[in-house]
């Protein structure tokens, strides 16, 4: 059935609040897993008082950052220190609007995607508004006029356009065997089990690298190297424009895992059973988001099993390895497809 | 899943045009700064302000800060990024590259070839320069 132009906006706000809602809450229970399965990690208990197990955590956590001093130093340039925790968290929560999470829906007589917009350059987008979000870090060191910020921000920067390069060409494989751009269709291409992890298990690695680099995780994490750095990029923010910075971080977590879970790990395919309802809402949502989850999950456990690279050994890792690796990954895949 | 909600999942009319597929990111980045200014609003709002000179100074782990942060920094980190802007043009001439390459064939491929190789001659040429070595100090030219 055809969609007057009202309910397909009525449809899409709604879907934007949801997805918002979702990511916040998302965001806050990732960083609680994250405290907690790191202090196990480590023979430690993490936080159990607040609620049970812990559980409101997160909501003591939020109420404690809106309740802070919100200091802005004498020295700052205001206007784009105002701004740039603004940029990360607008960019962060953009990308995610394009990512599918499981399969076209029929609901009220009305067909939409579980999406909140399929357009057919999703993965490009994604790219996109991925490498804007160096601006947000780089604007925050410059504006802070901090030495520790200023040098947190360089490293960022350069770190971050090094392996958006490598990130880009491991996905360009993927895209050879799907041969497009649209993340829905890359999921169909994968249709039937042939997930695109096996064929291209050398760009999974790549981008897997490249994703811990993107968001600034251990063992990548020299922006904010608080052994040398104070707190990198961030040092001069204070209450909710630090926490921010820190949601955004999380929100890009959580984006690479779904790119992730899409290109590699064949999206929300998964055994399925049942009525309509369980097999064709349920039961993909919920392989989707253990795929998603599993990422994550390896996000926190490289944190609590990693040192932290040195900067030189980053840029060669970046440059020397992942790039030509992932060129060669791209000639070898181009002349498998066009020998078919 | 039927053909025509592949083609067209977000089931616009046929005709529609193709921009309203982007509405909605429209929407979605509205309600993002919106989230952005109202979280910095309110924290602005609740936090109590009580300032004074020394806390305002930037952090310099503890002792009286030394000048301000606008010194000049290493020269390598202009080069990495002018060398990322040359090859991410390439990046970006391989994606739709990769998007049609299937109609291409081995005409795709042999051009893709010669175009790397080219791109490659480069790419060994500021590595050899030592643009990618940060431990070495910098040679006087």
């Amino acid at each position: 059935m055809q969609m007057p132009l009202k309910i397909y906006l009525l449809i899409a706000l709604i879907k934007t609040v949801l997805s918002l809602a979702v990511m916040a809450s998302l965001i806050a229970y990732v960083q609680l897993a994250e405290r907690r399965i790191v202090a196990r990690m480590q023979s430690r208990v993490g936080p159990t008082r607040v609620g049970p197990w812990g559980l409101l955590q997160p909501l003591a956590d939020t109420f404690k950052l809106l309740l802070k001093e919100d200091i802005t130093p004498s020295q700052t340039s205001s206007g784009l220190y105002l701004l740039a925790p603004a940029i990360s968290v607008t960019l962060a929560l953009l990308s995610i609007a394009v990512i599918p999470f499981g399969p076209v829906i029929h609901i009220f007589g009305y067909t939409t995607p579980l999406q909140i917009t399929n357009i057919n350059v999703g993965l490009l987008f994604i790219l996109g508004v991925t490498s804007l979000g160096v601006y947000g870090i780089v604007l925050a060191g410059w504006s802070s006029n901090s030495k520790y910020s200023l040098l947190g921000s360089l490293r960022a920067g350069s770190q971050m356009v090094s392996y958006e390069l490598a990130l880009g060409l491991a996905l360009v494989g993927p895209v050879l065997l799907a041969g497009s751009l649209d993340l829905r269709k890359i999921v169909a291409a994968q249709a039937g089990g042939h997930w695109f992890i096996l064929p291209e298990i050398v760009a999974f690695l790549i981008y897997l690298t490249a994703a811990f680099a993107e968001t600034n995780r251990i063992p990548f994490d020299l922006p904010e190297a608080e052994g040398e750095l104070g707190a990198g990029y961030h040092t001069e923010y204070s209450a909710m424009k630090f926490a921010l910075f820190f949601f955004s971080e999380y929100a890009n977590m959580i984006t690479v895992s779904c790119v992730a879970t899409l290109v590699f790990l064949g999206g929300w395919a998964g055994p399925v059973f049942g009525p309509v309802w369980l097999s064709r809402i349920v039961l993909p949502l919920f392989w989707f988001c253990l795929k998603a989850a599993f990422f994550l999950f390896l996000f926190i456990w490289v944190r609590g099993t990693l040192p932290r690279f040195r900067y030189d050994q980053l840029m060669a890792l970046g440059w020397k390895v992942l790039v030509p690796v992932a060129l060669a990954n791209v000639l070898i895949t181009s002349l498998v497809v066009a020998w078919r | 899943m039927n053909l025509l909600a592949a083609v067209n999942p977000n089931s616009l009319p046929a005709g529609a045009p193709y921009i309203l597929h982007y509405v909605p990111l429209l929407i979605q980045f509205i309600f993002a700064m919106a989230f952005a200014g109202l979280a910095i609003g309110a924290s602005w709002l609740l936090g109590r302000h009580r300032n004074t000179r020394r806390k305002l100074s930037p952090y310099e782990c503890g002792i009286t800060p030394e000048g301000d942060a606008r010194h000049r920094f290493a020269v390598k980190f202009y080069l990495v990024a002018i060398v990322f802007i040359l090859f991410d043009i390439e990046a970006v001439f391989l994606l739709p590259w990769a998007v049609v390459y299937r109609g291409l064939g081995w005409f795709g491929f042999a051009e893709m070839a010669i175009y790397l190789a080219i791109v490659m001659t480069g790419f060994l040429y500021i590595w050899k320069k030592g643009v990618f070595d940060w431990n070495t100090p910098e040679r006087a030219e």
